[in-house]
Order: structure tokens, then sequence, then C-alpha cells
């Protein structure tokens, strides 16, 4: 088990991390999530001991690895290069951490064919890094990971350096081999797509700061603010202003029934100025509403229908039902399931219909 | 190979072809035939072809000693330079900034002042009454001057000060070549600092130093000026026999035939240094 407890780290006067708490149980692949400069890397880094935390313990198993030198952590680090030594061969790179931890000759051979069988590389033992293609060198990273029984594996951007179609396919056998690992895993990305088909439960990380945990439907289905809800789901989730006053609620200068809204959200809401967020399935074009519109463009992805249209001047996207799909300039009525939209406060940004 | 096929850029090429062309595979040829012409005690050498300008040199044990004196002296600053200027090597690629630049204009200042200032530099310091006697006498270790000068080690001093850069070029490169996450994924998988050094730096700047070692051992064996300063004629070896004989006895066939072999075994590097390489080109490093 690893666990993140207040973490904080600052370079210089820049605060990188701000009171980070995370914990991965045993055999839990646990997704970092976050847009570049989140501090997502630095807390990999933070945990492998390639840096060190200003404040806040990091715990293996129960253990403080504070004071333990990064070459004695025995946690194995997936690099987003992959970092294989490029003098070696494939059976040298998944060897060495075997010899690093002076492990008898046979048993370096056992695991050695292990760690490659598990990974099915055993055909290419001989092989230098530079004759092998991403993938492979990628399969070899892992390898050396599996072989010194790491406690805890971390997977830097573990598929960013592969074409889109190959990535698909490396992202399932990578979920496999860790399920088949049982291995304590933390991956670091920035694709929310990677995060949600991969991680158990998904961190999201912000300005130093984890902004939620949980599993990826909860999140999608729940933000606890806007940077969450903003940040998950493609196409992204539409926003709208929302105005209330005594006994009236206006959406971008629509007036909505406050008592119908109300009772959609589940909360009462005082005269203030909020945010409503729509995810793009939470439209629906109905014969006739309030919230009127026209269509701008028209997507066709096969499976789903994307529309287009502007509410006040804001760009908004649908999912359209394939029976009642419209199409370009044509003039659409609009109706929100306020049930499953979340509402925030336009200030904070914290969302108050969070059930 | 680089690439198969020709391009209109290739012409740039003929400038410097042509330059080579002129300036080194005429006189080369010139020097080879040489080698082959006979001594006749003026300047112009003649006729018959012979090739008594190369047993004269097997013949007589001076000349194979020059030789070895040759080798003993590259090759030992060969390995001096490589042990002083790794160590440079990798503290100067390890910083950045100021202190870099400050570095790089030190380490290559020799290369600019050219090798004739050092000497002399060196020779003011070696000197009898130079700095260092007159130093040790000043401290009363020693009373008379000690002879510095005229041996091979004061040659070997000299050679390892001028190729230092050399050395520690290629060796910087190869080390900053070195990505920073290899050698934290080595820490990973439990490598200490010294294994992470013996294990990963040394082989992954093995290139560089092999690039050095060429240059200065190529360089040394060629060495002219340091043998003649600092070893103040007592220190024969193959550049100061080819010019004596070349420009104090007009003996051009037996120069020219003393030059060849030189190159003969200049050109010997080559496969050892390909050799040393083999195992590690592999892996993409060199």
């Amino acid at each position: 088990m690893l666990e993140l407890k207040n973490i904080s780290k600052s370079y210089k006067q820049h605060r990188v991390l701000d009171d980070v708490n995370l914990t991965v149980n045993d055999g839990e692949m646990v997704a970092l999530l976050g847009p570049s400069g989140s501090g997502k890397t630095t807390i990999l880094r933070l945990i492998a001991g390639f840096l060190e935390n200003d404040s806040g313990a990091i715990l293996v198993d129960g253990v403080d690895i504070a004071s333990i030198p990064s070459y004695k952590r025995n946690i194995g680090v997936v690099f987003q290069d992959y970092a294989l030594f490029p003098h070696m061969t494939v059976e040298q790179n998944v060897a060495f951490g075997l010899k690093m931890h002076k492990v008898g000759s046979a048993e370096i051979k056992e695991r050695l064919d292990a760690a490659l069988r598990l990974v099915g590389l055993e055909d290419y033992k001989s092989r230098y890094p530079s004759q092998l293609s991403g993938g492979q060198q990628q399969r070899v990273a892992i390898a050396r990971v599996v072989a010194i029984r790491a406690k805890v594996m971390l997977l830097d951007e573990p598929l960013s350096n592969l074409d889109a179609k190959l990535r698909r396919q490396v992202r399932v056998e990578l979920r496999e081999l860790q399920q088949k690992l049982d291995i304590t895993t933390l991956i670091v990305t920035h694709d929310q797509e990677e995060a949600m088909t991969m991680g158990d439960r998904i961190a999201i990380l912000n300005d130093g700061y984890i902004q939620q945990i949980g599993d990826g439907m909860q999140l999608y289905k729940k933000p606890v603010n806007r940077f969450v809800a903003g940040f998950l789901g493609t196409p992204s989730i539409n926003f709208l202003p929302l105005t209330v006053a005594p006994g009236i609620a206006r959406l971008s200068k629509i007036d909505i029934g406050l008592s119908e809204l109300e009772s959609g959200l589940g909360i009462t809401l005082e005269p203030n100025e909020y945010e409503l967020g729509v995810r793009p399935e939470d439209f629906s074009i109905v014969p006739d509403s309030p919230i009127k519109s026209k269509v701008k463009l028209v997507e066709r992805l096969g499976a789903e229908t994307l529309v287009y249209f502007e509410i006040d001047n804001r760009v908004c996207c649908c999912r359209a039902n394939m029976g009642n799909i419209p199409t370009q300039d044509d003039e659409i009525s609009l109706s929100i399931d306020y049930t499953s939209t979340p509402v925030f406060d336009s200030k904070s940004g914290i969302c108050l219909n969070n059930r | 190979m680089f690439r198969a096929k020709y391009n209109k850029m290739d012409a740039m090429l003929i400038p410097l072809a042509l330059l080579f062309f002129i300036f080194f595979v005429i006189p080369f040829i010139m020097l080879l035939y040489n080698s082959f012409l006979t001594y006749t005690g003026k300047v112009e050498p003649g006729l018959p072809i012979t090739v008594q300008n190369y047993i004269k040199f097997f013949k007589d044990s001076y000349y194979p000693a020059v030789i070895g004196r040759t080798f003993y002296i590259s090759i030992v600053t060969t390995l001096m330079v490589t042990v002083l200027a790794y160590p440079l090597a990798y503290f100067m690629a390890g910083i950045k900034g100021y202190l870099k630049t400050i570095m790089l204009v030190l380490v290559t200042l020799p290369l600019i002042s050219g090798v004739m200032v050092q000497n002399m530099g060196m020779y003011g310091m070696m000197t009898n009454y130079g700095t260092i006697n007159l130093f040790l006498m000043a401290l009363h270790i020693i009373e008379e001057p000690v002879q510095l000068l005229g041996n091979n080690i004061a040659v070997i001093i000299g050679l390892t000060q001028g190729f230092l850069p050399f050395m520690i070029l290629p060796v910087m490169n190869a080390l900053q070549a070195i990505p920073e996450n290899v050698l934290q994924a080595s820490e990973s998988l439990g490598a200490n600092k010294v294994r992470q050094f013996l294990h990963i730096t040394l082989p992954m700047s093995f290139g560089g130093c092999i690039a050095g070692a060429v240059l200065v051992f190529g360089a040394s064996l060629s060495s002219y000026t340091t043998p003649t300063i600092l070893g103040r004629g007592k220190c024969q070896v193959i550049g100061t026999v080819v010019y004596q004989q070349a420009m104090q006895l007009f003996n051009w066939p037996f120069a020219s035939s003393i030059a060849m072999l030189l190159l003969l075994l200049i050109l010997l590097i080559v496969p050892i240094t390909k050799i040393l390489s083999r195992r590690r080109r592999e892996g993409g490093v060199l």
C-alpha cells in the first residue's frame, strides 16, 4: 500500500504541490490525472526518491520511506521514454536490477525468463533497445520492474510515445498485466481516456492540489468543482450562466422555472449568480421549450451525433438521439435534465448539489 | 550508410576536394615516390629507385628505438590525459551557465594559444633556474638544480598538458548525451551512485573516451614541437628524426620513408578502435 500524507513541495518561491493526500491500496491502480504543469510528475519523482518533499510523509506498507535512498526503495519506474540502457541487450536490461540486488545467478535466470515471458519478449533477449519498436521497449521497461518484484510500480505517461492505434491496444495489455501481477500502481497521465480506462480510481490534480479522488464515473457524474467537471468528458461539459432572483431563474437570459430547476437539482438556490454544467447528453431536442437556438454544425460520428448550437453567444454541444437529428440552420428547442446537472457557485467554482 | 543517393548539395564538397587533392593527395604521392629515391648528398634526391631507405631504418637499432620511444611516450600520454581529463569532463558535464562558459574557455585556451606558447611556458618552469628548481631550492629540499628537461617525462608532461582538450571535449559531450532518466532508472533498479557510474555512466561515455584517445594518441605519435623544446634534443621521437633528416641532413628519401612508416603505424589504430567499439556500436552509443 502506498500512502501520501500532506505532501508539499516548492521550488524556490513557487509551490508545486500543496498538501497532497493519496492512498493506493494493494494491487490497485490509481491514475493521477492532470494538465501539464499540475505537479503530477513531481509526485512521481518524490515517490521514486529523485526529489525530496518539503513536508509530509510517503509510506509504503506503513513505513515512511523518506530516509531510504531511492536505490533501496524497490519502487519500479517506467519512464515516458522508457529510459532503457542503450548499451545493454534486453536480457541485460532486465537482469540489471537483479544484479544490483545481489540475486544469485540461478534465480536471476529464473526471474529473467519469467519477466520476459510475461511481457512476451522471450525471443528478443539478445536484441539491443535500438532494435526494438516503441511498444517492445516499453515492455522491456516493465519487465525490469517486474523482475525486481517492486512493491510499487510508477508509470509516467506510459502511452504518450506510442501511436494512437497502438495506444488503445497497449492500454488494455498494460491493465491486464498490472492485474495479473497484482502490483500497487500509480499511473501519471494527462489523457482522461487513459485514466478512465486504466485506473481503478482517478485522482485529479490541478495547481499542485488534488481536486477529487474517485472512480471515473463518480468524477464524471458528481464533480466537486468546476475544474473537474470541465476537465473530464469529451466533448466537454457546457457551462451556462445561471442567475437566481426571488422566484425567478434565468439561464443565459432565458427564463426557466425556478421550482422545476430546484426540484431537479435537489437543492434550494439563494438569489445569486451560478453556473450550470450541462453534459452534452443532458440536453435533449424537444418540439417546444423556452430554450431556443439555431443549429450551427452537425457532426455525425457513427455511433453518436453531436449538434452544436449557440445560447447567448456560447457554443454548446448536445448529443442527439438517433431518431431526431436536426440539420444545419434548423431552429431547435432544447430541454435540460436538471436531475443530472451540477450547479456551481460562480465565484468559488464549488459544486453545490454534489450529493 | 547515412544515405545512398547523391544530391545537388554535394557540389559544395568540390572546393574541399580540390584543396585536398592539390595539397594532400599530390604531396602524399610525391612523398611515397621520394621514399624510394636515392640520397645524393645534395638537396635533390636522385635515381635509381631503391628500397634501401626502408632497409636502413630497420638495420640500425637507433631508428626502431625511436619508434619504441615514440610509442611509449604516446601511450603514457594517452593514459595520463584520459585519467586527468575524465573527472574534469564529468564535472563540466554537470554544470551550467557562467561557470561552464568560463571552464570551456579555460579548457580550449591551450588550443588557441598554440603549442609553442605552452611549451615555452613549461620550459621556463622546468629549466635549471626555473620556477620549480628555485622553489625547491628556496625550501632547501634540494641544494643543486635538478635536471627536469631533456627526458621522456618532461615530454610526456608537456604533451599531456597540450592534449587535454582533445579528451575533455569529446568525453564531456558523451557524458552530456546520457539522459538523466536513464541514470534515474538505474537508481530505481537498485544501483547506488558508484554502481550507477560503473555500469551506466562509464560504458555510455566510452565512445567519447575512444574518440579522445584516438585524437591524443595520433597527435602524440606525430608530435614534433614538444619533444624538441622540452626534450632539448635528447628525446628523439619520429617527428624530430624526420625533421632532422629532411631539414638538416637533406636526406629527403630517408625522411620520407620514416614518414611513411609513421603513417602505417597510425593507420593501425583504426582497426584497434573498431574492435574496441564494435560491441557497443550495436547499442547505438558510439
